[in-house]
């Protein structure tokens, strides 16, 4: 009779059969287990995506101090994606928009979008150029008495009140008069933590801010309610002003293809989250859907052939202890597969489909992963023990009964 | 060597209560070779799989080797089992997705053999069984015969003191049971304790020892009888 020669031994028998069990079923287990990984990993991104569209959507319209029926959205589904020069034209004719005699003014949703590249445009009563900005918050807009200029929380830390801010173009000089904060005149209590990152009503400017950013293919994308400009006017009625937008879209070689409507309720904007991100969506429910079920086949099929397969084990002396060792580092092997995936295909999933400069997703992407870590780990582990647990409480003799009927 | 003192065993559940087993006594000695036999459901399989320690007796003591089997817990059974115990099962029990070699390597697994070591008992007992040149075969690749000798030799290479076999004959041709039993019979000669069940009389046959169980009860003892024979003798 031979006695053990100690755990070490014993975990590398353990391993081989694990890795014997493992490479039997080697697609289905990659299948179900990487499957499963990139879809966690998908599901996570585009919830970040979507959640923060749907929250831009929802925060952009509380924090508005002009009654929603005035407002009005030119809905410019054309520019969703534009070349840098068109972003540009498309600035100056938003900025046109803008009459103080009819009380009309416009705001482009993305007042800063192009700010690698190229200057930082604000839609105010003058397009004031700031350098090169990295964000959306660092957008200046000069009030009425064409001195003064108010300057976004970004824009704030380098221009402090009191400093001035040349314009590049038009070589005016502003008087730096106040930073936009939380809790001031301009932002509403209600709003995010500073800057022009939610809509504020300016003197009778109207700015919105919303994510955009350049793609890797020098293309502009833009995210969240950024394919629409806000039009506030309180007196003329839709048709004078959708005749006015038309008016001027011609002068500027503008091609808008909806005209102006009423905002829609924040529920309303979110319905229209689906069809905006169909592919996604698409892509995201058909892995899911595929490697549920494929995780689930294989936990139920192989919980039929692991009941006998454990019993054999028992019956030719293993212990119970070798075969919880066992179906733990095969659980180990599964969660580091799943986490690879995970990893991975959100990876991918954010640079091609979002590309790779856009760091609010990359920022979510990095802050998620240890949540999707868990997830997955969890998740495998979960499945796991509870089937486990089903044949641990089960006898041996139960185990193999298969085996024994006549 | 194995020794049972008034075992009972009883399946209890919502819709059914089955004694199995009614207070059987019986000791088998090292180096015997015995057949168990009755009607199906007279309860032969859960005597075995009592004494190979894959479950548990409601009521009475066992032992092997003096070990108490009805005082030992789950993780105490595995190691009686891993010591005492191999097993030989109607329909082969093997994994269907390994290979010969490796189905037979798993009672080496368990018992923590050296790689070079496994090597040498594996093809020494498929060499013994005639089916060294099936190592790399699937089991779904052979006849019912050759995984019946693959399984004997799963049960051989671990060196176990004793081999059970539940209606090892069970779904092989008369020919194979023929040449399995000669295998048994061997494997006895060289000292191992072998426990047979069994309904068939020709598979009996090969025992020294017939114990014939009827409704969980012992209703003959081949063993018994020839004790008193040497009793009345003397
Ligand atoms: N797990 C079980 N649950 C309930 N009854 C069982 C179970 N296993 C066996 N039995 C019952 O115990 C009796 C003896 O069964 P078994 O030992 O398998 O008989 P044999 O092997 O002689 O055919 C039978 O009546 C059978 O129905
Ligand atoms: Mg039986």
């Amino acid at each position: 009779m031979r006695i053990e020669t100690g755990e070490y031994m014993k975990i590398r028998h353990i391993l081989k059969i694990t890795y014997m069990e493992i490479n039997q079923h080697l697609f289905n287990f990659i299948i179900t287990t990487f499957m499963l990984g990139v879809s966690f990993g998908l599901l996570f991104i585009s919830f970040t995506v979507l959640g923060q569209y749907g929250y831009k959507l929802i925060k952009n319209q509380s924090v508005l101090s002009v009654p929603a029926s005035q407002l009005y959205v030119i809905n410019l589904d054309y520019y969703k994606w534009f070349s840098l020069d068109t972003a540009k034209d498309m600035y100056e004719f938003i900025y046109s928009l803008n009459d103080k005699e009819q009380g009309i003014c416009a705001g482009l949703s993305f007042p800063g979008a192009l700010n690698e590249d190229i200057d930082v445009y604000c839609i105010s009563k003058e397009l004031l150029p700031v350098g090169k900005l990295t964000d959306t918050q660092g957008t200046a807009a000069v009030l009425e008495d064409g001195e003064s200029v108010i300057v976004g929380y970004e824009l704030g830390k380098r221009y402090p009140v009191g400093s001035r801010i040349v314009d590049e173009n038009s070589g005016n000089v502003y008087n730096v008069t106040q930073v936009l904060r939380r809790g001031s005149e301009w932002l509403p209590p209600n709003a995010a933590k500073g800057g022009i990152e939610e809509a504020v009503r300016l003197d009778n400017c109207l700015i919105m801010d919303a994510d955009a950013y350049v793609r890797t293919n020098g293309y502009l994308s833009i995210l969240a309610t950024s394919d629409t400009v806000y039009c506030y006017q309180p007196e003329l009625g839709e048709e004078e002003i959708n005749a006015y937008i038309d008016q001027k879209a011609e002068v500027y070689g503008m091609r808008v293809y909806h005209t102006i409507s009423l905002q829609k309720a924040a529920w309303e904007s979110l319905l229209e989250i689906p069809q905006t991100y169909s592919v996604d969506i698409g892509l995201i429910t058909i892995m899911t859907i595929i490697s549920v079920i494929a995780i689930f086949i294989s936990i139920l099929i192989s919980n039929d052939y692991k009941k006998q397969m454990f019993g054999i084990l028992l019956s030719c002396g293993w212990t119970g202890r070798d075969i919880r060792v066992m179906t733990l580092l095969e659980c180990a092997s599964r969660v580091v597969l799943a986490l690879l995936g995970a990893i991975l295909g959100s990876y991918f999933y954010i640079t091609y489909a979002y590309g790779a400069e856009n760091e609010v997703i990359h920022q979510a992407y990095f802050i998620l992963l240890p949540v999707l870590i868990l997830v997955a780990a969890g998740f495998l582990i979960l499945c796991n023990s509870w089937s486990v647990h089903r044949l641990a409480i089960q006898k041996p003799k139960d185990l193999i009964g298969g085996m024994y009927k006549e | 060597m194995i020794w049972l003192k008034n075992v009972s065993k009883r399946y209890v559940g919502d819709e059914f209560d089955v004694l199995a087993l009614n207070h059987i006594n019986l000791e088998i000695q090292a180096g015997e070779f015995v057949a168990i036999t009755g009607a199906s459901g007279s309860g032969k399989s859960t005597l075995l799989n009592l004494i190979g320690c894959m479950d548990s007796a409601s009521e009475g003591e066992l032992y092997i080797d003096s070990l108490p089997l009805h005082q030992a817990n789950t993780g105490k059974l595995d190691q009686i089992r891993k010591q005492y115990i191999s097993f030989v099962f109607q329909h082969f029990a093997l994994l269907p997705e390994f290979t010969v070699y490796e189905n037979v390597e798993i009672p080496l697994l368990a018992r923590s053999y050296q790689r070079k070591e496994r090597r040498e008992r594996i093809r020494e007992a498929l060499k013994r069984l005639g089916i060294e040149k099936y190592e790399k075969k699937f089991p779904d690749q052979l006849s019912g015969g050759q995984q019946q000798r693959v399984a004997i030799a799963r049960a051989l290479v671990a060196d176990s003191p004793i081999i059970l076999a539940d209606e090892p004959t069970g779904a092989i041709d008369t020919k194979n049971t023929e040449q399995l039993m000669e295998f048994l019979s061997e494997i006895n000669k060289n000292g191992k304790t072998v426990i047979v069940v069994t309904h068939s009389d020709f598979v009996a046959d090969y025992a020294k020892r017939v114990i014939q169980l009827n409704d969980g009860l012992i209703i003959r003892d081949s063993g018994k009888e020839e004790k008193s024979h040497e009793k009345n003798n003397q």
